[in-house]
């Protein structure tokens, strides 16, 4: 689904950062493009849909290597969190290759982290793509507080079919690193796969 | 109150609200059997409580985790402390123990299975006979050297306890409880079990026949599994609608709560809270209650408390 800019020789890959309201999406974000070097990023924007904030940069890895000769963008994006802004998630998982799913692990959240799940299960398909098989990373976050659900119980509720998963505390960064390679790693190695299809 | 059939053993949540007199006839929508659920009795005058057997056992503490291991440390360690352990490894086993023997302090995983943790106060508050009872939640921490937030909210819950804390201070937070609950409780335990206790008796009452059971109609008593389900769906997606509206405008909704104006000053938000609602519960569950308002009214109590606001 991959976006192939011929002139420049680069191939965008979509990263959505899928999840519920307030659960770090942002955060883990905004903490990749603060410590990215500013060569390689390119702009913080902010989409302004409906009232929350939608973020969105790209940047381009220079150890990666290439596809066939071509340098691989990532786009980073986020949605918005807030259940009924359904319309907005729905638009901009539109040409993804790849989902974080920042869950933010506070008990009392475990029914917004199940609605999201179940949420972007059906907006991937209502896109096109089906939850099995799209490259998926799974991130529980907020791991810092003490009202925190059992690591288990998340696993088993949110990731049944097993992806890769971290603990994570973004607002210290904890994590979010490991979750960018982890997602990376998967979508250049299902790109590669197709592009050896083609 | 959690309830079981008592023929196929198909369990049901059932309103308390809806027993308005001694009992209510219900119908399985699974076997068809009907039964009797009678309200049972507040075990609490002193008479009865010199003879129960439980003093000289330790008094009951309940133990609600999944994990087995878990529950045998803990019940060693309470053991060993003199208290009489009790045990469930899910919210609807709690539940069923929690209104047969009357525990003291219930010690709930926050994230049991069938019933989250965090639901238990909230269900326990509702639940008159069950009001006494002390929540204490049990959080789990990856690591735990690391700087901790202190939790905005129990839920609540009495207290909290991460897991690695269980050994040295559970058994503590246990005793703090129970003697707080003490000094409290003095006397108007008496004026309550004779408000709420109604007949102790355990053989079905055959007196219960008329006025009760006509005032309903039976077609509206019974509910299918089905339906309860899609109640408990169109509850929980209320929850989350309005946590997240509180969560996006918390400044908004504590001036809202202080100037009693929580619906107009959220209004778009809510608004648009209730078309996704609209879009997603079937009409027909809709109208049993309004669920959002039923939300947000929790909410804004639990709020007032926060912030310190007589209600």
């Amino acid at each position: 689904m991959s976006f192939i800019n011929y002139s420049s020789r680069e191939i965008n890959c979509k990263i959505v950062y899928y999840g519920p309201g307030l659960g770090g999406k942002t955060t883990n974000l905004q903490f990749i493009y603060d410590k990215m070097s500013p060569d390689t990023k390119g702009k913080l924007i902010s989409l302004a849909t409906e009232t929350e904030r939608t973020l969105f940069f790209d940047f381009l890895p220079l150890a990666l290597g290439d596809i066939r000769g071509f340098k691989t963008r990532f786009q980073l994006y986020t949605v918005p969190g807030q259940v009924f802004y359904d319309a907005s998630r729905k638009l901009i998982l539109r040409g993804v290759d790849g989902v974080v799913f920042v869950a933010d692990s506070q008990i009392e959240r475990m029914d917004a982290n199940i609605e999201s799940i179940e949420n972007l299960k059906i907006n991937l398909k209502e896109n096109g793509y089906d939850f099995d098989k799209i490259p998926l990373v799974i991130q529980y976050n907020k791991r810092d507080l003490p009202n925190a659900a059992e690591l288990q119980e998340m696993k088993n509720t949110l990731n049944p079919k097993n992806a890769p998963d971290f603990e994570g505390v973004a607002t210290k960064g904890i994590a979010v690193f490991e979750t960018l390679k982890a997602i990376a790693k998967i979508v250049l190695v299902e790109m590669k796969k197709s592009a050896a299809v083609r | 109150m959690i309830i079981r059939c008592p023929q196929c053993a198909t369990t049901y949540k059932v309103d308390d609200n809806r027993i308005s007199g001694d009992s209510l006839k219900l119908r399985c929508s699974k076997c068809g059997q009907i039964f009797l659920l009678k309200k049972k009795a507040v075990p609490v005058p002193e008479r009865a409580k010199e003879e129960l057997p439980v003093i000289a056992e330790g008094r009951k503490v309940l133990i609600a985790h999944p994990s087995s291991s878990m529950r045998e440390m803990m019940g060693e360690l309470l053991r060993e402390e003199k208290f009489f352990p009790l045990y469930a490894k899910n919210g609807v086993e709690a539940v069923s123990i929690m209104e047969d023997t009357h525990p003291e302090v219930v010690i709930v995983d926050v994230a049991l299975p069938d019933i989250f943790g965090f639901e238990f106060p909230e269900l326990i508050k509702k639940d008159k006979r069950l009001q006494s009872i002390k929540v204490i939640l049990v959080a789990s921490i990856y690591d735990k050297t690391r700087y901790k937030r202190i939790p905005q909210s129990l839920y609540g819950a009495d207290d909290f306890i991460e897991k690695h804390h269980i050994r040295d201070s559970l058994a503590a937070k246990i005793n703090r409880l129970i003697s707080r609950q003490e000094e409290v409780q003095e006397t108007p335990a008496v004026a309550e079990a004779a408000q709420v206790g109604v007949g102790v008796s355990e053989s079905p009452s055959p007196e219960v026949k008329t006025s009760d059971t006509e005032k309903f109609n039976e077609e509206e008593l019974v509910q299918t599994p089905a339906d309860m389900q899609d109640r408990e769906k169109a509850r929980r997606l209320a929850r989350i609608i309005i946590s997240d509206i509180a969560l996006y405008n918390q400044d908004v909704l504590e001036q809202g709560i202080r100037q009693n104006m929580v619906e107009e000053v959220l209004e778009k938000d809510l608004e648009e809270g209730k078309k996704l609602f609209k879009k997603r519960i079937a009409e027909h569950i809709r109208q049993q209650e309004d669920f959002l308002k039923e939300s947000l009214d929790e909410l804004v109590q639990k709020k007032k408390k926060e912030l310190g606001i007589e209600q």
